[in-house]
């Protein structure tokens, strides 16, 4: 049994004896004092239960204080400790910043102290030092999001920075050299925080004792402080260009094809690959900080930065493989691709077909994802943009229409619902077609082939939504375009205007939304896609291997590439 | 000059000296090391003889043994090594060889004041 004070007391001697200590003789020479102090307790204690401030004053007296075992060492010694400075403790009244360590201050803490121990470190005021932080965090307020990067910091450094605990953690905090009479003065301030003094592992007492420094040293010092500001910069660095990486993120301009963009928000593997390119940067970051707060200030330690950033490492190439493991899932998956004709016969009593469009009800429930696909976790619904070839054939008496599903996976089932209606001599084409949603990744492809009797006449009621190829008699200006083609053969821009092995595009400043592809108008989303339909593509690839067009004006642009 | 300094750099090496010396005639245990240089008039206080005594046997100069006690934890005894006896030789010699001189020197120093 032991009282209290005799206990912090005692506490305090063995952890100040154990920082005169050398670091690789401290285990064991200190193994070596306890047992004795046992040993002298149990002498002087013989019949009485409890230790009191007396019997510890003894035994400090007969082992000695570290201030009377330096001496000694000072003097007897032939060898003297290893980076020893022979220099009495008196010199180090007065401190400067090598000779403090970072730590977090319990004592005056708001949060976690981290203020508190950067002005103890930096020696200024606590308010200010707590106001340069508040006033960071609302400065950046300007930029959105940045006051972001002040929390950051903050728990970082709380993560990182160890808590002040016992008397000598104090000392160095405060720059106080760590001898015998200070640790006392300190330990009967912190009563409560003594409790864990024995058990922090001793720091070789004499890094905590000045040195002289010689003259060379303070072009060393430059060259040291320049590299530290210079890796401070690089965290600030990599701190904002994480922040603009997810504010990149989250404004959705991460551009991604149809299947890729549907595939990563399905699977949160958005969020992986955010996390993917996010993670270095976070490691060089809180690696550079790190780095430059040890510049500074060689004597601060840090809690769990190798494990910290070595499972961050880890998380990396865990992120990499399952991204790797998953991509290539998807990519083995189906193979082949599979073939699904359906024939829709239209009974019209009439002379004339009309083509119209369908608009589909998409309910609620659905959740929307990029390009314009929506899905409730059993369905989806995927935007289409109806072409329909036109075939005349004179044989026929009924005009029908041709339904072209395809999908890849040679031995899957299509189950593609292509709701088309027919009522009377009108055609609807839906805007969405559904599949189910575990075919998600087979790239459904939808096409419609329309095959009239020649006399019959198609009417494109829906020129907007729905494009046609293959009929000729419904465009005047098919005829120039194809002495165009025969005179160019190739392709001729002029302004907003371009044409293209007897395709014209034209583009229209004063109406941003949509383009003219043969005369007729369409909606940039669905432009593509017509062209696509078109076969465009292959036609100049015939003629041009790799073709790369740009129509700017002011911020709009039209964009048309094969290669 | 510091004075303080000449007189700690006289004494250098004086206690390993006087530890092999010490544990040379028998085994000890650090209270009776402590007892002996007391005697002896060379005052030190516990806590320096155990990072030197850890520093000898490190070395191979010295070897332990615990000991169990009657009263309290188990003791290390110390005992002096091969090595630590040729090492205690040369300390002896050279020790010898110094006093020798500078007790002529001081001596002859004295005759011709």
């Amino acid at each position: 049994m032991i009282d209290e004070h005799a206990y912090i007391k005692l506490s305090d001697y063995l952890s100040a004896l154990r920082n005169s200590l050398d670091a690789q003789e401290a285990d064991e020479v200190m193994h070596d004092i306890e047992i004795r102090m046992v040993e002298i307790f149990k002498e002087t204690l013989s019949k009485r239960e409890v230790i009191n401030d007396s019997d510890v004053e003894k035994v400090i007296a007969q082992i000695g204080t570290p201030e009377q075992i330096d001496e000694q060492e000072e003097a007897y010694y032939s060898e003297g400790k290893q980076n020893k400075s022979k220099f009495s403790t008196s010199y180090s009244s007065y401190s400067s910043n090598a000779q403090k360590q970072l730590f977090r201050d319990p004592e005056r803490q708001k949060i976690a102290g981290v203020c508190a121990g950067l002005a103890a470190y930096f020696g200024m005021d606590i308010t200010w030092m707590r106001l340069i932080w508040v006033g960071a965090f609302l400065f950046l307020w300007i930029a959105p999001g940045s006051s972001f990067l002040v929390v950051i910091l903050y728990f970082i450094l709380w993560a990182v920075l160890p808590k002040a605990e016992s008397a000598s953690d104090f000392l160095k905090m405060k720059g106080k050299p760590l001898n015998f009479d200070n640790l006392k003065e300190e330990s009967s301030k912190i009563v409560q925080f003594a409790n864990e003094t024995t058990t922090r592992a001793g720091e070789i007492y004499n890094e905590n004792r000045p040195k002289v420094n010689s003259a060379g040293d303070s072009l060393l010092k430059v060259l040291k402080y320049c590299l530290a500001v210079l890796l401070a910069l690089t965290a600030a660095g990599c701190f904002i260009g994480l922040f603009a990486m997810m504010f990149a993120y989250g404004s959705d301009k991460f551009g991604m094809n149809d299947n890729l963009g549907f595939y990563l928000e399905e699977n949160n593997l958005g969020y992986l690959l955010l996390g993917i390119a996010a993670l270095p940067v976070v490691i060089i970051g809180i690696g550079a900080l790190l780095l430059s707060i040890k510049l500074f200030s060689p004597k601060t330690k840090f809690n769990y930065v190798g494990p910290a950033l070595g499972t961050l490492g880890i998380i990396w190439i865990i992120l990499i493989g399952i991204l790797a493991a998953s991509a290539s899932r998807l990519n083995f998956r189906y193979t082949g691709n599979n073939e699904d004709y359906e024939n829709v016969s239209i009974t019209a009593p009439n002379d004339t077909i009309y083509l119209d469009s369908k608009k589909i009800q998409i309910p609620e429930n659905f959740k929307p994802y990029v390009n314009n696909i929506y899905s409730d976790k059993t369905k989806i619904f995927k935007r289409d943009y109806p072409s329909v070839e036109i075939t005349r054939k004179d044989d026929i008496k009924t005009p029908y229409l041709i339904i072209k599903k395809e999908a890849d996976g040679y031995n899957q089932p299509m189950k593609m619902k292509v709701p088309v209606d027919v009522v009377g001599n009108r055609i609807f084409l839906p805007n969405y077609y559904e599949i189910p949603y575990e075919y998600r990744f087979r790239d459904y492809r939808l096409d419609y082939e329309l095959v009239v009797p020649s006399t019959m006449k198609v009417i494109n009621e829906k020129e907007y939504e729905i494009s046609t190829r293959g009929d000729d008699d419904d465009d005047n200006d098919n005829d120039g375009i194809d002495d165009n083609h025969r005179n160019h053969s190739g392709i001729s821009v002029e302004e907003n205007k371009i044409k293209i092995n007897g395709t014209t595009i034209e583009y229209n400043s004063d109406d941003n939304d949509s383009v003219k592809i043969n005369g007729k108008k369409y909606s940039k989303d669905s432009a593509d896609v017509v062209l696509e339909r078109m076969k465009i593509d292959q036609q100049v690839k015939k003629s041009f291997k790799d073709m790369n067009i740009n129509i700017k004006d002011g911020k709009k642009e039209i964009h048309i590439k094969t290669n | 000059m510091n004075t303080e300094n000449t007189k700690a750099q006289m004494r250098k090496g004086i206690l390993e000296f006087c530890i092999l010396s010490l544990i040379q005639q028998r085994e000890m245990y650090v209270s009776d090391l402590i007892e002996s240089l007391k005697k002896g008039k060379l005052d030190v206080v516990e806590g320096t003889l155990y990072p030197l005594l850890t520093r000898l046997k490190n070395g191979e100069f010295l070897a332990y043994r615990w000991e169990e006690s009657t009263s309290g934890p188990p003791r290390k005894y110390y005992q002096i090594t091969e090595k630590g006896s040729l090492f205690l030789a040369e300390l002896q010699t050279t020790w010898q060889e110094l006093t020798d001189s500078v007790n002529q020197i001081t001596k002859n120093s004295h005759s011709q004041n």
